[in-house]
């Protein structure tokens, strides 16, 4: 049978055996779960037993690109990255754009699922022809950009797609990247780890095969449709002409900097020295992934100075707040040096950042000499910050202990975990809850990945506007004209739930489980998650494209109730891997510390309101409000009865009053 | 008429758009290699060129066919390959200086950009305008009007 959007094929490699099979993909299979983060979300429950060691053989490292990659609908470029998380313990998975996702698709396959060990390292080598596992012996040890230029010279092409670990992933340090090419990643939650724990050094791919759609015209006027949506978007001309650097101001000017370990929200000469105009110095290109009229990432090369001649792909936001702000290096040529030498050492920014900066504040503190570094270590180090970046994947001196992330080397170095900025032992990026609170940031305590941003987000956030935490917590500022909120593509009774156009407020627990839901959608069928996308493609454009490009005859709440299913699927693993409401806080900081300085002087998180914010937030998923288990309803109404059925959830229950969290 | 495919490198972000219209166009699949027009990121320059034929006025490509099977289209000027006649040689690709014409792996026949008849979809799909359909006049004059308006900026700086 011929399916289309999908290639139809998933590809199962045993590392330990060497054996290479080619499955087919069920249809009713990818009608649930779309493809991309949802068919790997079902992949990895299927194929893993729980509390399997996250680096043994007996973990599952998965690739998938869902139905629309490879094709030209705007934006469609994302590939997804999905194993047990080595430094959570809990569900891991992380998203990519670039050509890998599009050359999966176009070699024949919409999954690779990796399961066992090499004896030896190996590359895995992906053809319309042939798979095969090829020895990696020459590689081992090699830096990423080295080695994507051998991997070139060996096939002869500058065509190849190229996935690969550095000596970080080789290394296993806890929070390795799986480096897309040279200047992209699938960076957070250690997937290059589990790469790593395999013997795998790289997945190379050359693919010539097409994707095929089922309504070829109704395709193409869609495309054109959508194009014009993203392009129409308020967010479009910011966003392609300086990328996500144009919210480094609006956080500067918030106070929600996360500055030397979230100390202070505050840099003075911020936005001159770290602010997109900082960027003109490089060059006016932009750089767009396949099929995206955006193009949000800037070509730099450095044009003088002690870094001259370094040339990057995309000087982002989120490095700028990690490098720039968390470790307080002063200007973009720097921060660039410090991007190059965690790309090519394959670690991801920003557990890297977190990490170090436990370990900078350590110190400026006086918890740790200058003799247990091995040198002093002072804010914005450039230079040593490179060499730290270079012990931690070589596990030198130091590097050894940080490599098993911020938690845990605090904890060993000092005993407690008190300069750790995680939750579930993952680093929180970018911004400061005390001073942005926001979908954004009450989203670092109910992603199934821990301490991160980007599986959420909300759709009409406006940087124009700051949100400091208000009386009850649960609101921020909807900042858009009566237009924008018309046109919003969501159910009307919902938007009204959602979002008040008198008061210009939008709920943030009610948003939280619309746009968890909906970008589990987005990372499912490989569209980007960026602003203008996210902005302009609801669950109505969404079904239409999939009717067209799969020929699915689908409606805008099955599209929605397949994101819920994702997301509750995710949330069943992280129960059987053993997460529990406990888990779900904040570091101590933010209630403790008050920050000392800027527009959210003084602001500390309220305890008890967050929990509040917790309940309503388990209620709102149809989840039990005590201790956060899905109810069996709840399950039953996205067909996941018999996972829940299947867990052992006795130690989870809480008894009826939940006893606050002390915080101390 | 004489049409052809002008790029503004200066505008192309790369997003490849133009070569998944164009695959899609004339195979029915989204497949880079089987497109007639390829977006290159050109490292030491730091911009992509979207490289297509030129529709020479002097085409190697039909001088060098044994079979006569590269005609020109009378609407556009695009030089066309008439399958029938086409027995994939290469002996245009060997012609060609820009490496244009290929070999179709499935249908092992030469392929290379017709224009679309007149309404090239790679320029229609552009998001960025990057690309446009030219006469060769037409677009001397284009060329003409932006290198004079870097000109007067120039002038006024010196005023």
């Amino acid at each position: 049978m011929v399916m289309f959007g999908y290639r139809g094929f998933i590809l199962a490699v045993d590392l330990t055996s060497g054996k290479i099979d080619k499955k087919r993909l069920r249809e009713e299979m990818a009608r649930k779960y779309l493809g991309g983060v949802g068919i790997n979300t079902r992949l990895l429950y299927d194929h893993t037993l729980a509390a399997v060691d996250p680096l043994g053989p007996e973990n599952v490292l998965l690739f998938g690109a869902g139905p629309l990659v490879g094709t030209f609908m705007p934006t469609a470029s994302k590939s997804d990255v999905a194993a047990k998380s080595p430094i959570t313990g809990l569900f891991g998975a992380t998203s990519s754009g670039y050509q890998f996702g599009s050359e999966m698709k176009y070699a024949g396959y919409d999954h690779i699922l990796i399961r066992g060990k090499a004896d030896k390292p190996v590359y895995l080598a992906i053809t319309d022809q042939a798979v095969e596992l090829r020895d990696a012996s020459h590689l081992w040890g090699k830096d990423v950009w080295d080695t994507i230029d051998l991997l070139m010279q060996e096939w002869r092409s500058e065509d190849i797609q190229v996935a690969a670990i550095g000596q970080s992933g080789e290394n296993q340090i806890r929070f390795s990247t799986i480096q897309n090419g040279k200047y992209d990643a699938w960076a957070r939650t250690g997937m290059g780890a589990v790469m790593g724990s395999k013997m795998l050094k790289a997945v190379v791919i050359r693919g010539k095969g097409g994707v095929r759609v089922a309504a070829g015209e109704d395709f193409k006027k869609l495309a054109r449709e959508m194009r014009q949506e993203v392009m129409n978007s308020p967010f479009f001309q910011a966003v392609s002409t300086h990328g996500s650097m144009a919210a480094t101001g609006p956080y500067g000017k918030f106070g929600a900097l996360p500055a030397k370990n979230f100390q202070t929200g505050v840099i003075e000469d911020w936005f001159e020295t770290r602010g997109y105009k900082a960027t003109q110095r490089y060059s006016d290109q932009m750089i767009a992934c396949p099929a995206c009229p955006v193009g949000c990432a800037h070509w730099a090369v450095v044009p003088d100075g002690p870094y001259a001649g370094l040339q990057m792909k995309g000087i982002e936001v989120t490095p700028t707040f990690e490098i720039g702000a968390k470790l307080f290096v002063h200007d973009l040529d720097a921060i660039i040096k410090c991007m190059s030498e965690f790309h090519r050492e394959g670690i991801d920014v920003v557990s890297g950042c977190g990490t170090i900066a436990m370990l900078m504040e350590l110190f400026q503190r006086k918890l740790i000499d200058e003799k247990q570094i091995g040198f002093p270590l002072e804010w914005g180090d450039t230079e040593k910050i490179c060499k730290l970046i270079r012990m931690i994947s070589r596990r030198e001196g130091i590097g050894d202990l940080l490599a098993e992330g911020a938690k845990r080397a605090n904890i060993a170095l000092t005993g407690n975990d008190d300069y750790a900025i995680t939750i579930k032992g993952l680093e929180i990026p970018t911004f400061d809850p005390r001073s942005r609170w926001s979908v954004w940031t009450f989203g670092f305590l109910t992603s199934t990945r821990g301490g991160d941003h980007l599986r959420t987000r909300n759709p009409v956030e406006n940087l124009r506007f700051t949100s400091v935490p208000g009386e009850n917590y649960r609101q921020e500022p909807f900042g858009f004209p009566e237009k924008f909120y018309q046109k919003m593509d969501m159910p009307e009774e919902l938007k009204k739930k959602i979002i008040d156009p008198e008061m210009k407020t939008t709920d943030i627990v009610l948003m939280e489980k619309w746009s968890e839901d909906l970008i589990s959608v987005f990372n499912s069928i490989g569209i980007c998650i960026r602003p203008p996308s996210l902005q302009s493609l609801g669950p109505t454009s969404i079904a239409r494209l999939l009717r067209a490009c799969v020929g699915w005859n689908m409606d805008a709440e099955e599209v929605m109730q397949a994101g819920e299913r994702i997301w509750n699927l995710q949330r069943l693993y992280n129960l059987r891997e053993g997460e529990r409401r406990k888990d779900s806080i904040f570091p101590k900081r933010f209630y403790k510390d008050p920050l000392p300085e800027g527009p959210a002087k003084g602001m500390v998180m309220d305890a008890e309101k967050v929990e509040r914010m917790l309940d309503d937030y388990y209620e709102a998923r149809g989840w039990n409000r005590k201790d956060g288990i899905p109810t069996p309803e709840k399950m039953a109404e996205l067909g996941l009865e018999e996972d829940l059925s299947d867990l052992d959830l006795t130690d989870a229950q809480q008894p009826e009053q939940v006893p606050l969290k002390s915080v101390q | 008429m004489q049409y052809f495919i002008l790029a503004d490198p200066e505008k192309c972000i790369g997003c490849r758009t133009c070569a998944l219209a164009c695959s899609f166009e004339h195979e029915e699949a989204f497949n880079p290699v089987l497109s007639r027009i390829t977006p290159l990121w050109m490292q030491e320059a730091g911009r992509f060129l979207p490289y297509t034929c030129q529709q020479c006025s002097e085409p190697l490509c039909a001088a060098a066919c044994p079979r006569r099977a590269i005609t020109v289209d009378p609407q556009t000027g695009a030089k066309i390959v008439d399958p029938t006649l086409c027995i994939g040689c290469r002996s245009c690709f060997y012609a060609c200086p820009f490496g244009i014409p290929a070999v179709h792996p499935a249908k092992r026949r030469m392929f290379k950009c017709n224009l679309c008849g007149g309404s090239p979809q790679c320029v229609e799909e552009c998001p960025r305008e990057a690309l446009s359909l030219c006469e060769s006049d037409e677009a001397a004059l284009k060329k003409r009007r932006e290198a004079a308006k870097s000109l007067m900026q120039l002038l006024e700086k010196i005023e």
